[in-house]
């Protein structure tokens, strides 16, 4: 399948919570609802004409300071998604507030999201719902804020801790 | 749950009871409880962090067997993503020289490919043949390092010399063409840094030519190894799903028989 015909199959199956689509750069994107996402993300994976088996990365992005996206919420969480029987990609967006920062987990469908959503709280600060093991993936526990988050100073300086046995 | 040192020492064997014993040494079956076996709690890492490639696992072992195992992979993170932020975009390509210290060129020439992607730049085609030589270059001196280590991880450390040896004629022809061994920084955004030498194309046939001696070589010496493959076949072995399933590509996906 090429990008129009994934778009057309996920609307035709989820209507409005599939909320903006764009083909910039020939990466085809969809837009999803939050509340929409675990639904989208399971029959990517599981349809027959899509088969979404490998999930490429996860990753976040934050948009505090990004013009003209005021009104929006400020993150993005972003899913790559491969087939590797049909061949093709998609990458899945969906927007997430600041206030609660909290997606439902990908861990039930596709293994690697373990480590993935790991990083994504570690480096981002967003929590993923029912994850099994949700420590940092990178960073040490006494670690203060999440780097990757705009309103992160590059030189903020965090306490040493010493050896912990 | 990291496991603390006090659940590490919790789950090993009791103390011998004599107290005429004065050292802390265990016999065969002695202080498990009802005669059974107990997996044992070992630490490994992490070493200093001047040496390469440093982690932690904390691993649950029954006899030989990796039960579980809890990897910290923190320790090289070096927070580039955050760096890259300030700045402009060719101020990050000495970066991307130490995301892999063996295959640096393909680190350079994916982020400049990147650029180029959001910018809309189009290469010229020389360019394009220059990458692709240099990223293949680079691939199988990653590919020796990988099978050379793994081999002296087994004892075999003739193999990783003589592949080591193989990655220096290759070496020699990345830095004829960067001046450098490893930060070379020789992407740049919409081309590379300068042309291929003078006599490239002699001294890469002579340096492949003499690759492939070794790996003959290497390949008399472990293909059929006794020792090497009763330690390496179906040892961690991962089967299509899970190798799919936790996004593993490359050679891996390759041997469970995605093409």
């Amino acid at each position: 399948m090429d990008g129009p015909d994934i778009f057309a199959r996920l609307q035709e199956h989820f209507g409005a919570a599939v909320r903006a689509t764009h083909a910039d750069h020939d990466d085809h994107t969809l837009l999803v609802d939050l509340m929409a996402l675990p639904d989208v993300l399971r029959f990517c994976r599981d349809d027959a004409p899509l088969r979404f088996d490998m999930l490429m990365d996860l990753t976040a992005v934050d948009y505090l300071t990004y013009p003209g996206r005021e009104d929006s919420p400020r993150f993005e969480v972003v899913y790559h998604l491969y087939s590797v029987p049909h061949n093709h990609r998609v990458r899945i967006k969906a927007g997430v507030d600041e206030d609660e920062p909290v997606v439902p987990t990908a861990v039930g469908l596709w293994p690697i999201a373990n480590w993935l959503e790991r990083e994504v709280w570690d480096m981002f600060g967003l929590r993923f719902a029912d994850h099994p093991d949700l420590r940092r993936l990178l960073l040490y526990e006494e670690f203060v804020g999440h780097p990757l988050r705009k309103d992160y100073p590059v030189s903020r300086r965090q306490p040493l801790i010493g050896p912990r046995n | 749950m990291t496991p603390t040192p006090e659940t590490t020492r919790a789950s090993a064997p009791a103390a011998p009871s004599d107290p005429a014993r004065r050292t802390q040494e265990f016999f065969l079956g002695e202080g498990v409880p009802e005669g059974g076996t107990e997996n044992l709690v070992v630490n490994l890492g992490p070493s200093h962090p001047a040496m390469h490639g440093i982690v932690r696992i904390v691993t649950e072992l029954d006899g030989e067997q990796v039960v579980k195992t809890d990897v910290e992979i923190g320790y090289l993170h070096r927070a580039f993503e955050k760096e890259c932020e300030i700045g402009p975009y060719n101020a990050a390509m000495p970066y991307t020289d130490r995301l892999n210290y063996v295959s640096p060129l393909i680190n350079n020439f994916g982020y400049c490919s990147a650029i180029e992607k959001l910018l809309g730049i189009q290469t010229t085609e020389r360019c394009q043949y220059i990458r692709v030589i240099m990223s293949e270059i680079s691939r199988i001196c990653d590919h020796l390092t990988c099978v050379g280590a793994s081999a002296m991880e087994l004892g075999a450390f003739t193999v990783f010399l003589y592949m080591i040896k193989a990655r220096e004629f290759l070496w020699e022809l990345v830095e004829d063409v960067t001046g450098a061994r490893l930060t070379i920084s020789y992407g740049r955004v919409g081309g590379v840094k300068a042309d291929l030498p003078d006599g490239f194309a002699e001294k890469a046939s002579h340096a492949f030519k003499q690759t492939r001696e070794v790996l003959d070589e290497v390949h008399r010496l472990l293909t059929g190894n006794r020792i090497f493959m009763d330690r390496m076949v179906g040892v961690g072995a991962l089967s299509r799903e899970e190798t799919i399933g936790y996004a593993i590509n490359g050679p891996l996906l390759r041997a469970v028989g995605v093409p």
